[in-house]
């Protein structure tokens, strides 16, 4: 049997990215397959082709004698691909997107520093904290590349934002610095009376949004307008709590567990032009489940931006749920989270090349 | 009604196949033949012989009804909205869309000369969801294989020598383990 070039595309093409060791393994088959796989044609095809890249893992802060972020292979790519031994005292984790982790140290004698690092090449960028003369409260990063599909944009120019309060009045403005200018832009102030939470951001269309006091809150940072908004939550979140995370239309959304159930809202247009909270999903979390103890607790922990995946924390393990197809994996193993940030790459050996040794 | 078009396809070892345009053209390649109006005393398919080209066409019959029967279901739908009896006819259409994928793992239950017989066909026929399949479920072979039973399932020659191998090896140690 003699594999013509163009089967073997389309053949090598289907290989699954949650298993990146499998493609290793196939250019060690032959030489047309070996061309093939180190091809960055082809494997920019192949990242197209599976459109959502894999989670690797996710990163998340423990605090022990003192703050420490840690990285976590997900069960599904435990030993498929070689997981950085990442397990940092006096940092902590802000969140991850587009291939990088954001960070934060809390180093002593030593300024706050921001550090946007490579979880597969292990190459990490420090960024200086911008000069509020309180305190900075939130921050975010994100690709900067002009129509990036963000399937391989590890290695290209960046943003990272900051909100942050510079006066006692808590006046919050926002921050914007670009890897490519090396320089800070700052936004006009709102009044915040209120404090963000410690979780990823929510990038939407154009703007960021920030979980603030338990959710009753969100705070809207807008790439357009460079300004600053506050959005209030719908009622029902005022006791409950809830997370940002993104909705199914690719915009803003809200989640929130009541008695085992997950309720999913999203903030749409109104037929005045009004944007208004709409209801969504109710999503009974212990029927999907049937392997969680009744009256254990449930937690969202966390979301993915592309897939529309949320995480959920229960007494038997990490699990993700995918609202539209009612889908639930198992990602990690069970314990004590308050919100992680799941790292998701693809892994080909075209972004795997130049991989440092862990830090 | 009207009985179905037919045409008739020759495989490269003469035997010749009565089958309904619907199915037929499900091949690109042989659309384009028909639209060409090549279709006189027969379409030649010179390089598929008759034992892979009845598994073609089974798997093109099979489709192509299911298309048919997915288009009138949901035309019975639309005009019985009213009547409150479309969720029977939806989940008539849930059905067959299990049966499709349950005849389609079956279908490529196969040993490895008869899937790459498939795959290479459906490659010339331009058969895009069967190639799919066929693709796929080599991809699902290769998983979890190391390179030696990949070679050896496939039948591809090694052609590294030993130290370009162990140099492969040696670099993505984790991959192996």
């Amino acid at each position: 049997m003699d594999l013509i070039d163009d089967a073997a595309t389309e053949i090598l093409l289907r290989l699954p990215p949650d298993d990146p060791a499998c493609l290793v393994r196939a250019s060690l088959v032959c030489k047309a397959w070996r061309e093939l796989l180190s091809d960055p044609a082809f494997l920019r095809r192949y990242r197209a082709f599976h459109g959502a890249p894999p989670l690797l893992g996710f990163l998340r802060n423990i605090y022990d004698d003192g703050p420490c972020a840690r990285f976590v292979a997900a069960a599904a790519s435990a030993s498929r691909f070689p997981a950085p031994a990442f397990d940092r005292p006096n940092w902590w984790v802000v969140e991850c997107r587009h291939g990088r982790a954001l960070l934060q140290t809390f180093e002593q004698d030593a300024p706050a520093r921001l550090v946007v690092w490579n979880p597969i090449t292990g190459d990490q960028q420090h960024v200086p904290v911008p000069g509020y003369p309180y305190f900075y409260r939130a921050a975010a990063v994100l690709c900067a590349a002009d129509g990036c599909d963000h399937l391989d944009c590890h290695g290209g120019p960046f943003l990272v934002v900051v909100i942050g309060a510079y006066d006692e009045e808590d006046l919050t403005c926002a921050s914007v610095y670009s890897s490519e200018t090396s320089a800070w832009t700052t936004s006009s102030a709102i009044q915040l009376y209120a404090y963000i939470e410690e979780r990823p951001s929510l990038l939407a269309r154009d703007a960021l949004y920030f979980s603030v006091q338990q959710g009753e809150r969100i705070l809207k940072y807008d790439f357009v307008g460079q300004g600053l908004q506050v959005i209030d939550a719908p009622d029902m979140f005022v006791q409950t709590g809830a997370i940002v995370v993104a909705a199914e239309d690719g915009g803003l959304g809200l989640a929130s567990l009541k008695d085992g159930n997950l309720h999913l809202w999203s903030w749409q247009a109104g037929p005045h032009g009004v944007a208004e909270w709409v209801q969504g999903r109710v999503i009974k979390l212990r029927m999907l489940m049937p392997t969680i103890k009744p009256l254990t607790s449930i937690d969202v922990i966390g979301f993915r931006e592309d897939t529309y995946t949320i995480y959920i924390s229960t007494d038997v393990g990490i699990f993700a749920v995918m609202p539209k197809s009612g889908q639930v994996n198992k990602v990690g193993e069970r314990g004590s989270y308050y919100a992680i940030a799941p790292y998701t790459s693809f892994y080909t050996p075209d972004l795997a090349k130049g991989r440092l040794p862990p830090p | 009604m009207a009985s179905p078009a037919m045409v008739t396809l020759i495989s490269s070892d003469d035997a010749r196949f009565e089958v309904t345009e619907a199915a037929a053209t499900m091949s690109q390649t042989i659309r384009h033949m028909i639209e060409d109006g090549c279709t006189d005393g027969g379409i030649p398919l010179p390089n598929v012989p008759a034992r892979t080209l009845a598994k073609v066409l089974e798997y093109c019959n099979k489709h192509a009804a299911a298309t048919a029967a997915e288009s009138s279901a949901a035309g019975g739908a639309a005009a019985g909205s009213d009547s409150g009896s479309s969720s029977s006819a939806d989940s008539a259409g849930k059905d067959d869309g299990v049966d499709l994928a349950s005849f389609d793992k079956a279908f490529v239950e196969v040993d490895t000369d008869t899937l790459y017989d498939l795959l290479l066909a459906a490659n010339y026929l331009d058969v895009k969801t069967l190639l799919d399949l066929c693709c796929q479920k080599v991809a699902d072979m290769i998983r979890g294989k190391t390179p030696e039973q990949i070679r050896q399932t496939f039948g591809i020659k090694n052609d590294f020598s030993p130290e370009e191998e162990e140099k492969i090896r040696k670099e993505n140690q984790w991959a192996f383990e």
